[in-house]
């Protein structure tokens, strides 16, 4: 499959050996693009400007005419696709351009424990490709809603509440709030009288999860957090057409320009639910949280208007800043079974605080610094 | 063109004036009580495919996927 990373198109494949790789999307030749697939089944790419042929695994393995034209003299080895460094979690695949970055069980750290609720629960599946929808937006306005903004759903989204999919207006500010190390965070809604889950998968959970964390899904109403920078997840519990259903959906915030961006979200379902439950938890999914959702457009808006509104020189100019304060004064809990800071219930901005403390952390290193 | 099927076009190009004028009033019940019950209103996820594969769109993920009872729903948002 084809992915972005940071702005440049990188091909993930699989190899003979079953092997991961993950490569820049650029012949080494002149450049050009070497597939524009999202996704498919392809041992080797042939670039479509002078035809050097490179394996699966990055090795150039065909070169046109190469013994008349290059004499015999071309040193093929060292026109290997250009490698990028991956990892992987529960079925994620993670990459960056750092070629000695920290293990990423490291980066994600106390945060797993969190993510394994939206990921890790049961074997998850992806439900049909991934919406994708351009946004005029700043990309970290995305991350910030995500990483602890509940106080904007009994406004922004106050006339869903009214529709009777969830509770009332003011149910967005029950349960915590939490984050950890690296800028990663989340707000979990919580109790839930209902369980949002396939009932028939309860022991599924009980073996993938902590005896802590299966408590906390049995009664876990919503999860939205964000891995920073650039990657949330959502598990949202709603009534649609008279039925309670969740859904579970991860999303990248891909920056395309400061003031632009893609939105690319999945939807995952537990792999032993029933046909009729994905089918309920997609249309679910689908009416919420697609560029047509009835969540997703409100937030659209909101941020497309933000970004407008910061827009060009007169801001920085005059100074104008947000304000970031929402549960200053507040002490963290001390006895929440889950790692990281947290706090008694959503409605802070402890976690956004969190999240441009460790970009601005990662943006001050001086050049040639460790990186992340 | 013939007679009839001018008269046919004239109609459906007032019946689209008719319910646009509806959605300019926000008469968003006016608009909904135009859809027949057992509308299915979908828009499949494209998909970037290589040369002639086909279909180049989903057949299990839609950007929008509504019956009477979604539209009604989001129609009153």
């Amino acid at each position: 499959m084809t992915r972005d990373l940071a702005g440049y198109s990188v091909i993930v494949s699989r190899d003979d050996s079953g092997n991961m790789n993950a490569f820049y999307n650029m012949c080494t030749h002149r450049g050009m693009k070497l597939c524009r697939a999202d996704k498919g089944n392809k041992g080797r790419f042939t670039c479509p400007y002078h035809g050097f042929t490179f394996k699966n695994t990055g090795e150039l393995i065909g070169v046109p005419m190469q013994k008349e034209i290059y004499g015999g003299q071309l040193d093929t080895a060292r026109l290997s696709l250009h490698k990028v460094t991956i990892g992987t979690y529960k079925g994620l695949i993670f990459g960056t351009w750092n070629e000695t970055p920290e293990p990423l069980e490291q980066f994600l750290g106390d945060f797993k424990w969190y993510l394994d609720l939206a990921v890790g629960r049961a074997e998850m599946e992806v439900m049909g490709p991934p919406q994708r929808f351009v946004v005029h937006s700043h990309w970290k306005i995305g991350s910030d809603n995500f990483v602890g903004d509940s106080y904007h759903t009994m406004v922004t989204h106050g006339s869903i509440a009214e529709l009777g999919m969830v509770p009332n207006a003011t149910y967005s500010k029950k349960g915590y709030q939490v984050y950890t190390s690296h800028g990663h965070g989340c707000n979990i809604g919580y109790p839930n009288p209902d369980f949002a889950f396939p009932e028939e998968l309860r022991d599924e959970y009980k073996a993938n999860l902590s005896p802590e964390q299966y408590e906390l899904l049995g009664s876990l109403k919503n999860l939205i957090g964000t891995v920073f920078p650039n990657l949330s997840f959502l598990v949202s519990h709603t009534k649609v057409k008279g039925q309670l259903i969740s859904n579970t959906s991860i999303r990248l915030w891909r920056p395309i320009s400061h003031d632009k961006m893609e939105v690319i979200t999945w939807l995952l379902v537990e792999k032993r639910a029933s046909e009729d439950w994905k089918r309920r938890s997609r249309e679910a999914f689908v009416f919420t949280f697609s560029p047509s959702g009835i969540f997703e457009q409100d937030d659209t808006e909101v941020f497309t208007d933000i970004t407008a509104a910061a827009a060009g020189s007169l801001p920085f100019k005059k100074n104008f800043t947000y304000n970031y304060t929402m549960g200053l004064h507040r002490e963290p809990e001390t006895d929440f079974p889950g790692p990281g800071t947290v706090y008694a219930d959503k409605f802070s901005e402890a976690s956004q605080r969190n999240f441009y403390r460790y970009w601005l952390d990662l943006m001050s290193e001086p050049e040639g610094g460790a990186g992340k | 063109m013939n007679e009839e099927r001018m008269i046919a076009t004239f109609m459906f190009e007032q019946w689209l004036y008719k319910e646009a004028e509806l959605l300019d009033a926000i008469d968003f019940d006016g608009w909904f009580a135009l859809l027949h019950p057992d509308i299915q209103y979908r828009m499949p996820v494209r998909v970037n495919k290589e040369g002639i594969e086909r279909p180049d769109y989903s057949t299990d993920m839609y950007a929008f996927q509504d019956d009477t009872h979604t539209l009604k729903c989001a129609s009153s948002v």
